[in-house]
């Protein structure tokens, strides 16, 4: 009975254990291999926050997030956009009465990095560890700063 | 008449000082406190099956989502409470509003807001019920995006004067009573326009100008202007910290041109959020000069918990009568797609502009 009591608890303290490691772990913002573009991190918080909307050549950007409860998405959100959650929740409540919705979500890093890479017009983040040749890093987001690859 | 401009002057003064009141303690206390979440989970849906479109979900306050289709259907329902001064409380299921969304291409949406309104009200004090309740189009436009700085609209859109008619229904807007300076253009617009945006300095520059021609629109605003062209630019800096904004409109009434011209800026830091609209309107028709200025402070006092103040000036018609209008209220969103307010206003002038008393909401996003 004791060791039926104790697997649960193991296995919430695992799983609040990798959440945290994945929390301090690096994401990369990631772009299609066949585009060039460079983006600083103010270019790519336009981007998920739907005021710039196009590359430069013309095609609409696609943006595409995590899931809002993943913890890459909480790193993302605090490192690009700088602000409390109630300034985001403002903002996309705005924006929906004016008919905006915000980025589509997948619900892991394979599935964006997946998405990316067949998308040209894309752009994603993911852990840096999943990075491979299918996809171009623009930059790297740790929990302090960002940094050129 | 002197309580009420006591009133205003403690309304004007917490307004301006309230920031260096709060800043310290606000940053003490930030330091001591949980790291706040940062999530949307409205963005997560709640309900989703497969179909030959793709997946049909439901994703809270934001809608349904009919898959590969680009359609989008949500909206928000609103609860009113309200005492005038020497009236009987009053509860209203003020309206419901849907916003349908199409976009089957990236460049292009076809969006309008439907109206369901007055559905039903109640006089708490005769305990008289009644319903009145009609559609309206409250908005109906197609947007097409050429790039980011050239977008075309046509249709009935919300008129781009100031900050608060951008988005002026009452789930999204900061206090419950809205600022009497509205009053003094056509909410809505019917006709044409171009707006963009640029990026100078990773700040955003936003350009909006506009034609109209009211009797284009089938159930306007009421005593709308017949025809009209107006313009606004905005520059909000980078996490939009602070914006400024300025905007121009000129319209004609049974050949009678009015103008308008008016300013607007916004100022985060923290927890505190300061914003404030002028607008001065003249010309040739009747009781059109009028100056209206509203200055309002926010504060995030509890997470989701705000205390609201707003300080507003008008001076009416040739004689330049002045009122003087002070609200005061809290609003708290418990979760992403519940808002509750109530708030109070108190004025040295009633007019048919300008009552006092109570007002509360619920409001729900959908």
């Amino acid at each position: 009975m004791a060791r039926q009591v104790w697997i649960p608890v193991l296995a919430l303290t695992a799983l609040f254990a990798s959440g945290s490691a994945v929390a301090q772990e690096r994401l990369a913002v990631i772009v299609s291999v066949d585009r060039q573009t460079e983006l600083s991190r103010d270019e790519v918080a336009q981007i998920f926050l739907k005021k710039r909307r196009f590359w430069g050549e013309g095609e609409p950007i696609i943006p595409v997030n995590r899931n809002a409860a993943s913890a890459a998405r909480e790193v993302f959100t605090r490192q690009i956009f700088d602000q409390e959650a109630r300034f985001l929740r403002t903002y996309w409540n705005r924006l929906y009465f004016q008919g905006i919705l915000p980025p589509l979500t997948l619900a892991s890093d394979e599935a964006v990095k997946r998405f990316v890479s067949r998308e040209p017009n894309a752009i994603g983040y993911i852990d840096e560890k999943l990075v491979d040749a299918s996809v171009r890093v623009l930059f790297l987001l740790d929990n302090s700063t960002a940094s050129a690859p | 008449m002197r309580p009420v401009r006591e009133a205003l002057r403690a309304a004007v003064i917490w307004i301006l000082v309230a920031p260096l009141c709060i800043a310290a303690p606000a940053v003490v206390h930030a330091q001591d406190l949980p790291e706040p979440a940062i999530r949307d989970v409205s963005e997560d849906a709640v309900f989703s099956i497969d179909s030959p479109i793709g997946p049909i979900e439901y994703l809270p306050a934001r809608g349904l989502r009919f898959g590969r289709t680009g359609l989008n259907i949500g909206g928000f329902k609103v609860y009113e409470f309200q005492k005038e001064r020497g009236d009987d409380w009053f509860f209203a299921i003020d309206s419901i509003n849907f916003l349908v969304l199409l976009q089957p291409i990236q460049r292009l949406r076809v969006f309008t807001e439907v109206e369901v309104g007055d559905i039903f009200e109640a006089n708490l004090g005769t305990e008289e019920t009644s319903s009145h309740a009609f559609a309206n189009i409250e908005r109906l436009y197609a947007d097409f995006s050429v790039v980011d700085s050239l977008n075309l609209q046509g249709g009935k859109f919300q008129t781009p004067v100031g900050e608060w008619n951008l988005v002026p229904a009452e789930p999204f807007t900061p206090t419950a009573l809205e600022p009497v300076l509205l009053e003094s253009f056509d909410e809505h617009q019917t006709g044409g326009m171009v707006h963009g945006s640029f990026f100078p300095q990773s700040g955003t520059l936003q350009y909006w100008a506009w034609g109209q021609g009211g009797a284009l629109d089938p159930e306007s605003d009421e005593d709308p202007t017949d025809y009209g062209v107006g313009s606004r630019v905005r520059y909000s800096a980078p996490h939009d910290a602070w914006s400024l904004g300025t905007s121009f409109l000129a319209s004609s009434r049974s050949d009678d041109w009015g103008y308008l011209a008016g300013a607007d800026g916004h100022w985060r830091c923290g927890p505190f959020e300061l914003s404030s609209e002028f607008v001065h309107t003249w010309g040739a028709r009747e009781n059109l000069l009028r100056w209206d200025l509203f200055l309002q402070g926010s504060l995030e006092v509890l997470p989701s918990f705000f205390l609201n103040a707003r300080y507003e000036h008008s001076s009416f018609n040739e004689m330049l009568s002045n009122v003087e209008i002070g609200d005061v209220g809290v609003t708290w969103t418990p979760i992403p797609y519940l808002i509750l307010k109530a708030g109070y206003r108190f004025t040295d002038r009633l007019n048919e502009e300008v009552t006092e008393g109570f007002k509360g909401s619920i409001s729900v996003i959908f």
